[in-house]
């Protein structure tokens, strides 16, 4: 570890750009076994488009990621809400998993 | 070190900031991120895992059991993606100010939660071979 900082740069940031890939995965997967519960059509559509909206959200957020990494020479930390996507869709899908558990 | 030598040299990038609060090394700052982000994953496993034991899990002479299950599954994975959050930007804080990093509970919840999970699923598993 004495010079070696660019090669290093570019694996940083490639390993933080897969680790939201896999992330936004998991997202996916997580709300597709959700949309298997047995409620009514229209809820079960609901359930699915909120599946896929939050879905694509965690992997937009990635993208905006992906898109500073490209933008600036040096990566930079993350911005807030960039990381308040996924730890607040994360929270709301185990709410509302709570609820539809209950009902 | 050469990390040593990075983080000084980030200082000196951001003079104009107060000597407290500095841009810390992007190497720290991402690896907090990938933490941030597993510790995401390890919640939304969790949520799968008790959605999965709601809806697979046939019922047997403990009704109440495989709902017990789901909600302590679930409700493991609200805590950790609730502390998640916070949890990072601790983090990312004490890393500006070069402050050692804030503990945390997140691995005491995870591991008592865990527990939790794994004795009612023994429990589960054993009334289901008693009711057959």
């Amino acid at each position: 570890m004495t010079d070696a900082a660019p090669p290093v740069a570019g694996l940083q940031a490639e390993r933080t750009q897969l680790a939201w890939a896999r992330t936004s995965l998991s997202f996916g997967a997580a709300t597709a076994l959700l949309a298997r519960t047995d409620f009514g059509v229209v809820a079960r559509c609901v359930v699915l488009v909120l599946a896929a909206a939050g879905t694509t959200a965690v992997w937009l957020a990635g993208r905006a990621r992906q898109r500073e990494f490209a933008d600036r020479p040096q990566p930079q930390a993350a911005k807030t809400w960039i990381v308040a996507v996924p730890a607040f869709l994360t929270l709301a899908l185990g709410v509302a998993s709570v609820a539809i558990v209950l009902s | 070190m050469g990390r040593d030598r990075q983080v000084v040299a980030s200082r000196h990038e951001h003079v104009a900031a107060s000597d407290d609060d500095h841009e810390p090394d992007y190497r720290f700052s991402l690896a907090n991120e990938r933490t941030f982000l597993a510790w995401i994953r390890t919640a939304l496993a969790l949520l799968a895992g008790g959605v999965a034991v709601h809806q697979l899990v046939p019922s047997s002479r403990l009704p109440g059991g495989r709902l017990a299950l789901a909600l302590a599954c679930i409700g493991l994975s609200v805590c950790l993606s609730a502390m998640s959050f916070s949890r990072w930007r601790r983090n990312e804080e004490a890393m500006r100010r070069d402050a050692p990093l804030p503990s945390s509970r997140m691995p005491l919840v995870l591991a008592v939660g865990l527990s939790v999970v794994t004795i009612l699923a023994i429990v589960i598993v054993i009334a289901a071979g008693e009711s057959s």
